[in-house]
C-alpha cells in the first residue's frame, strides 16, 4: 500500500484544503495521474499518483491536511500480480496489457517519491533550531532557494503564527526536564560573598529623586552585565562537544517566578543598554512571563542568569546553573551591616551574591573575579547620577 | 616602541640586515641579488655592505641554487635564496619539496635546514602565463616547509625576523605590487610569531579570508558594504603553515559566513583548504556555503583586458559577501 | 681512454705502494669486508622480511667506498646516496644504529624514519645518503660552499652514479662548484647501468669524466676495483681542494652488483651477466696484492674475515632486537624546534 501524500510546495506552506477529488473511491489509476486537486495559501495544485494502484479516499473534500498528511492510500490491483527481479527491470505478467493501451495497474514495487526530509536549512540554522527546540518545518527559508539560515530562527518567536501563548504545562515540563538535566549533569562550584551595596542604594535613591521607578534588580541587571563584559569566562555556553562558546554580548536570562513555576526570559544586549531601557524591557519581560504568553524568543539565547530572591528575607542561596549557560547569579536582600574598617566599626548596606558555576567549564576563580568586578560597578552606579 | 614608515621592500631589506649583523654564518644567494640588488630592488645596498661572497650572485640554475642554499643551511650557514619570480619554483621544486622540507624528518632530526626562501608573486602586471602566477597552495601540501605571506610593510619585516630565526625551510612570498606600499613599522618590537592570523578589520556579518594582495582588497570591499550596513571581518592568515585555524573559525562563528580571497587559480588554492577545513572544525556554523575568490582556471594571459577577466577584485569580493548574506 | 676493472685471475699486483703502512693497507681490506660482511647480513634480512621498503647493497663498490675514505680526515663531510651503506660505515656511523634505521627501528640512527636509503650521522661527518637521484649533489656543492665561507679547512665528497650524470642538477652543481672553487670531489660510481638501461644506451659520451672536463675541472678516471688506485685519485682531490685548489672529478668503473634493489621488478638477466662482479671482486683482487706483499696470509686473512662475519651478525641480532618506534612518534621531527 503506497499513500498519496500532501508535499510541501513552498517553504512556508503547512497545510492545504482538499478542493476536488479527480478520482474516484476504489478507481484504478496509474503513475503520474493526477487525482486530487489541493488549495494552498499560493495556489491550487493538483497531486498526481506516486505510483499505479486503486485509489482509497482518506481526506474528503474541504479537510485540511497537513504537509506529509495522508490524502489517500493506493493499493495494488490484485488482479495481477508482477515481480522485480534483481536487475530491477520489471516483468509484465502475461495478462499485462500493452504500454498505452490501458490504465491497468502494473503492481510495480512501490516507490515513494523522492523527496528531501525535511526543509532545507543551512548547518548554522539547524544547529539554533536545536539549541532552541525549534522545529524547522515550522519555518520559512529566507535564504538563496528559499534556504532556512540562521536569521530565520532568530525570528520565529516574531512570526505572527507562533504568537499565541504556548501550552502552560508544556512549558512547565521543559522548564523541569531543564532543571533536572543541569542538576544531574553539571558538576557546581558555589562561590559567595558580601558585597558593600553602598552605590546601590544611592543610584536608587537618586533615580527615585528624579521620578525613575527604578528597581534594586534594574541596578543588579546594570552592573551584573558590566561585570560579565570584564568576566567573559562565566558570560556564554558550554556546548554538548564540551567546547565552551564565550559571548562578547551579554544577554541575561531573568528568574521570574510565575503561577506555572519559574521562568527565565532573556534580557538581551544588557550591557549595552541604559538603566531605563533596562528598566522597560525588564518590565515587560516580567509582565510576559506572569501572562503566561511568553514568546520563544524572550526565552532564547540566554549567556548567563540572574535570580535575586532581595524582596525576602533571603541573604544566601545556591541555585542550580540553567545548562548550558556557565553560571547562575544569585543575589539576597540589601541589609545594613556592622562592617569593621580601617580599625572602626560603621554600619554600611551589604548584600549577599553568590555565584553558581559550572565547573566543566569555568571555575571558581573566574567567580571570585566577577565578585571583584560586581563590587566595583554596584560601587561606582551612583557616580555621574548625582 | 619605535615605530619608522617603510616600504614593504625596505622592511624586507632591513630585516635581512639585521640578520646579517647577527654573529652567526649567513649568506643570501640567488640570481641578481648582488650589486645589482635583486629583479625587483629588494636586496639593495647589501652587496656592498656585506660583499660578494655573503651577497652571492648565483648562476641561472634555481634548483642548483636552493641547492646549494640547503647544504650551507644543513652545515652552519643560515642561507636565504631568491627566486626571482613565484613561477620559477617550478624549477626547484624538487630541492624545496623533496630535500629542504624532508631532510629534518627523515634524518630524524639530525639535520635542520634554516633556510628563507624569498619569492614574489607578480600578479596583475601583464607578465604573462609564466611570470603570474601565486603558488603557495603547492607547498601547503607539503609538511616540513613553513609558508608565510605578508600583505604589509609590518607584517613582512616582522615575519621576516621570525622566519630568520627559525631552524626550518621557509618560503617567504612577498608581493610585487606591495612592495612600494607604505606602512608603519615597529623595528623595536618581538618578531611577529607564526601561526597568528591578523584580523585587518573586525565585522559581524560576514569574515573575509584574504591573502596578499587580496588582503586590500578585501578591506576596499568590506568598506563599501560596510556602507549598505553589512558588517565584514577582514583575516588575514599571514602564514600558511603553520595556519591559525583558531582565529579564522573563531571568526566563522560569529559570522556564520565566509569567504575566502586569493590570487591563486580557484582550483585546490588556498581557499579549498580553508572551505574544507572550516566544514570539518566549523560545520554547524556555516550560514551559507563558503565562497571562493580567486583567479579564473586559466593560465594567465598578457593582455590587460584578460588581467582583469582572470584576476579576482574588490568587487568579486563584494559579490561574493552579497551572496553569503542574502 | 677505455679502463675497466681487471678481473681477479688476470690482476697482477703492483710494487708496494712504499708510502702507506701496513697497518692502513691492511685497515682497507678490513673496511671493504666490513661493508661486504654487512650488505650480507642486510641482504639475509630483507629476505626474512626484516627490511621494509627496499635496500640498494653496495656490494662489488667497496673499492671505491673504501679508497675514496680513507683519503678524508676524519672531520671532512661525505654525501652518499641510497646505494651508500659502505660510505656510512667507514665513515665510523654505529652499525648496530644502521642496521636498526634499515630495519626501521627507533633506535636507527634516524629513529627508524629514514630506513635504508636515507641514513645520516652528521656528528661523523655522515651528512646523509639521499634517494632522490642527483638531489644531493648541489647539496654537497653547499655543504662544500659552507666549509670555504666558514674557512673550516674541511672537504666534502660526493658519491653519485652515472645515472645521475644525466641530470640536470649534476651539471648545475658543477658549474656553481667549480665557478666558486669550493672544495668538493665529485666522485662517480659508474656501474654500467641504471636500473635496466646500460650506459651504451643513456650516456652520449662512454666518459661521465669528460663532462667535468667541460667545466674545466680536474677529472680522472680509475678503475673503482681498484681500492689503492680510488685512494690515490681521491687523496689528489682532496689536498686540492683543502689547498684552495677547487673541486675535482674522480670516475670509478665498476660493475654492479647482481639487482638495482633487493626489491627490483623487471626480467632477469642471464646468470653470466647477473653475476659479472664477481670476476672483478674488488676484495679477493686486494687480498691478492696484500699477500704478494707479505703483509697478510690467506689464514690471517681467512680468520679476520670471519672475526667481521661474526661482528656483523651480531650486529644484525641486536638490531633485531631493537623496538619498533611508538606509532604517535611520526608526529616527530616533521618540525624543528
Amino acid at each position: 500500500m503506497t499513500a498519496v501524500t500532501l508535499a510541501q510546495l513552498s517553504i512556508s506552506m503547512e497545510d492545504g484544503r482538499v478542493s476536488r477529488w479527480l478520482v474516484a473511491d476504489g478507481e484504478l489509476v496509474s503513475t503520474g495521474q493526477p487525482v486530487v486537486e489541493i488549495e494552498t495559501d499560493k495556489a491550487t495544485i493538483e497531486i498526481e499518483a506516486p505510483v499505479d494502484g486503486v485509489v482509497r479516499i482518506v481526506a474528503a473534500e474541504g479537510d485540511i491536511v497537513v504537509v506529509d498528511g495522508i490524502l489517500a492510500e493506493l493499493e495494488p490491483a490484485t488482479a495481477t500480480t508482477a515481480t522485480a527481479p534483481a536487475d530491477g527491470r520489471a516483468v509484465l505478467p502475461d495478462s499485462a496489457p500493452l504500454l498505452g493501451e490501458s490504465v491497468a495497474p502494473q503492481g510495480l514495487s512501490t516507490a515513494t517519491s523522492p523527496r528531501r526530509s525535511g526543509p532545507i536549512a543551512s548547518p548554522a540554522a539547524r544547529r539554533l533550531a536545536r539549541e532552541q527546540a525549534v522545529d524547522l518545518r515550522g519555518v520559512s527559508g529566507s535564504g538563496p532557494g528559499g534556504r532556512i539560515v540562521a536569521r530565520d530562527i532568530a525570528a520565529v518567536g516574531a512570526a505572527p503564527t507562533t504568537s499565541v501563548a504556548p501550552d502552560a504545562q508544556r512549558l512547565r515540563e521543559a522548564v523541569v526536564g531543564n532543571i533536572t538535566a543541569s542538576w544531574q549533569q553539571i558538576p557546581h562550584v558555589h562561590i559567595g560573598g558580601e558585597l558593600a551595596a553602598g552605590g546601590l542604594v544611592q543610584a536608587r535613591e537618586i533615580l527615585a529623586s528624579s521620578g525613575l521607578d527604578v528597581t534594586v534588580t534594574d541596578l543588579l541587571i546594570v552592573a551584573i552585565a558590566q561585570a560579565l563584559v570584564e568576566v567573559p569566562d562565566l558570560n556564554g555556553r558550554r556546548l554538548t562537544d564540551g567546547s565552551v562558546e564565550r559571548s562578547t554580548a551579554v544577554h541575561l536570562a531573568l528568574a521570574v517566578a510565575t503561577e506555572n513555576g519559574v521562568v527565565a526570559p532573556v534580557l538581551r544586549n544588557a550591557d549595552s543598554l541604559a538603566v531605563s531601557e533596562v528598566t522597560r524591557e525588564r518590565r515587560r519581560l516580567v509582565d510576559v512571563a506572569r501572562s503566561g504568553v511568553v514568546e520563544g524568543r524572550d526565552l532564547v539565547g540566554g549567556t548567563c542568569t540572574l535570580s535575586n530572591l532581595g524582596a525576602y528575607p533571603v541573604d544566601f542561596f545556591a541555585p542550580v546553573v540553567s545548562g548550558p549557560q556557565i553560571a547562575m547569579i544569585a543575589t539576597g536582600r540589601v541589609a545594613e551591616k556592622v562592617v569593621a574598617e580601617n580599625g572602626w566599626l560603621g554600619v554600611r548596606p551589604s548584600m549577599w551574591v553568590n555565584v553558581a558555576i559550572d565547573h566543566r567549564a569555568s571555575d571558581g576563580e573566574a567567580g571570585g573575579r566577577l565578585l571583584a568586578a560586581l563590587e566595583r560597578h554596584l560601587t561606582s552606579l551612583a557616580e555621574g547620577l548625582s | 616602541m619605535s615605530t619608522t614608515t617603510l616600504t614593504m621592500s625596505e622592511a624586507i631589506n632591513r630585516a635581512l640586515r639585521e640578520a646579517l649583523d647577527r654573529p652567526e654564518p649567513m649568506m643570501i644567494v640567488g640570481q641578481d641579488i648582488g650589486p645589482y640588488g635583486g629583479a625587483f630592488g629588494v636586496t639593495r645596498g647589501l652587496s656592498e655592505a656585506y660583499g660578494e661572497e655573503t651577497i652571492r650572485d648565483a648562476p641561472l640554475c634555481e634548483s642548483g641554487t636552493v641547492g646549494y642554499a640547503i647544504g650551507l643551511a644543513i652545515t652552519g650557514v643560515r642561507a636565504v635564496c631568491e627566486i626571482e619570480f613565484f613561477d620559477f619554483v617550478g624549477v626547484a621544486m624538487d630541492q624545496i619539496f623533496n630535500q629542504a622540507a624532508k631532510l629534518h624528518y627523515f634524518t630524524g632530526g639530525k639535520l635542520t635546514v634554516p633556510l628563507v626562501i624569498r619569492t614574489p608573486i607578480v600578479s596583475r602586471m601583464g607578465m604573462g602565463p609564466q611570470h603570474s602566477q601565486s603558488l603557495e597552495s603547492w607547498f601547503m601540501h607539503v609538511p616540513g616547509i613553513k609558508i608565510a605571506v605578508p600583505s604589509n610593510a609590518a607584517d613582512a619585516y616582522g615575519l621576516l625576523r621570525t622566519a630568520l630565526l627559525d631552524n626550518n625551510p621557509v618560503l617567504f612570498v612577498e608581493n610585487v605590487r606591495l612592495y612600494g606600499r607604505r606602512g608603519e613599522v615597529e623595528t623595536a618590537g618581538p618578531a611577529i610569531p607564526f601561526g597568528k592570523a591578523r584580523i585587518a578589520r573586525e565585522g559581524t556579518d560576514a569574515t573575509v579570508v584574504a591573502l596578499s594582495g587580496m588582503v586590500d582588497e578585501a578591506l576596499t570591499a568590506a568598506e563599501r558594504l560596510a556602507e549598505r550596513g553589512i558588517s565584514v571581518e577582514v583575516i588575514d592568515p599571514r602564514t600558511l603553515a603553520p595556519l591559525d585555524m583558531e582565529t579564522i573559525v573563531g571568526s566563522l562563528r560569529k559570522t556564520m559566513r565566509l569567504a575566502v580571497a586569493h590570487d591563486a587559480h580557484r582550483t585546490l588554492g588556498f581557499g579549498a583548504e580553508i572551505a574544507a577545513r572550516c566544514m570539518e572544525e566549523a560545520f554547524d556554523y556555516l550560514d551559507a556555503p563558503v565562497e571562493r575568490v580567486a583567479c579564473k582556471d586559466v593560465p594567465i594571459p598578457c593582455t590587460p583586458g584578460g588581467i582583469e577577466a582572470v584576476y579576482p577584485s574588490a568587487d568579486d569580493v563584494v559579490a561574493a559577501v552579497e551572496r553569503l548574506v542574502a | 681512454m677505455t679502463i675497466a676493472p681487471i678481473p681477479v685471475d688476470e690482476a697482477v699486483p703492483g710494487p708496494r705502494p712504499d708510502s702507506i703502512a701496513s697497518d692502513d693497507l691492511l685497515a682497507l681490506y678490513r673496511e671493504m669486508m666490513r661493508v661486504r660482511a654487512f650488505e650480507d647480513e642486510v641482504i639475509d634480512a630483507f629476505a626474512r622480511g626484516l627490511i621494509p621498503g627496499s635496500t640498494h647493497p653496495c656490494i662489488g663498490a667497496e673499492g671505491i667506498k673504501a679508497g675514496a675514505l680513507a683519503a678524508l680526515r676524519p672531520d671532512d663531510l661525505v654525501f652518499a646516496t641510497y646505494r651508500g651503506h659502505g660510505e656510512v660505515l667507514i665513515k665510523g656511523v654505529d652499525p648496530v644504529g644502521m642496521m636498526a634505521e634499515l630495519m626501521g627501528r627507533a633506535t636507527g640512527v634516524c629513529k627508524g624514519k629514514g630506513g635504508s636509503m636515507h641514513l645520516s650521522e652528521p656528528s661523523v661527518g655522515l651528512i646523509s645518503t639521499n634517494a632522490i637521484v642527483a638531489g644531493h649533489i648541489p647539496m654537497a656543492g653547499g655543504a662544500a660552499l659552507s666549509c670555504q665561507f666558514r674557512k673550516t679547512g674541511q672537504v666534502v665528497l660526493c658519491f653519485f652514479g652515472d645515472g645521475a650524470s644525466c641530470e640536470g642538477e649534476f651539471f648545475e652543481a658543477m658549474n656553481m662548484a667549480m665557478l666558486w672553487k669550493v672544495p668538493l670531489v665529485f666522485i662517480c660510481e659508474n656501474n654500467g647501468v641504471a636500473i635496466s638501461v646500460p650506459t651504451s644506451k643513456s650516456q652520449a659520451t662512454p666518459d661521465i669524466a669528460d663532462r667535468a672536463r667541460g667545466f674545466g675541472m680536474p677529472a680522472v678516471i680509475v678503475d673503482g676495483n681498484d681500492v689503492l688506485a680510488v685512494r690515490d685519485a681521491v687523496a689528489d682531490g682532496v689536498t686540492r681542494a683543502r689547498t684552495g685548489g677547487g673541486p675535482s672529478f674522480v670516475e670509478c668503473k665498476t660493475v654492479r652488483w647482481e639487482r638495482h634493489s633487493a626489491f627490483s621488478a623487471g626480467g632477469s638477466d642471464p646468470v653470466e651477466q647477473r653475476l659479472a662482479w664477481q670476476r672483478v671482486d674488488p676484495i679477493p683482487r686486494f687480498r691478492k696484492s696484500l699477500r704478494a706483499w707479505d703483509i697478510a696470509t690467506d689464514a690471517q686473512l681467512d680468520a679476520l674475515d670471519e672475526e667481521i662475519r661474526e661482528t656483523m651478525r651480531a650486529v644484525r641480532e641486536e638490531a633485531e632486537r631493537a623496538p619498533l618506534p611508538a606509532p604517535e612518534s611520526v608526529y616527530d621531527d616533521v618540525y624543528a624546534p
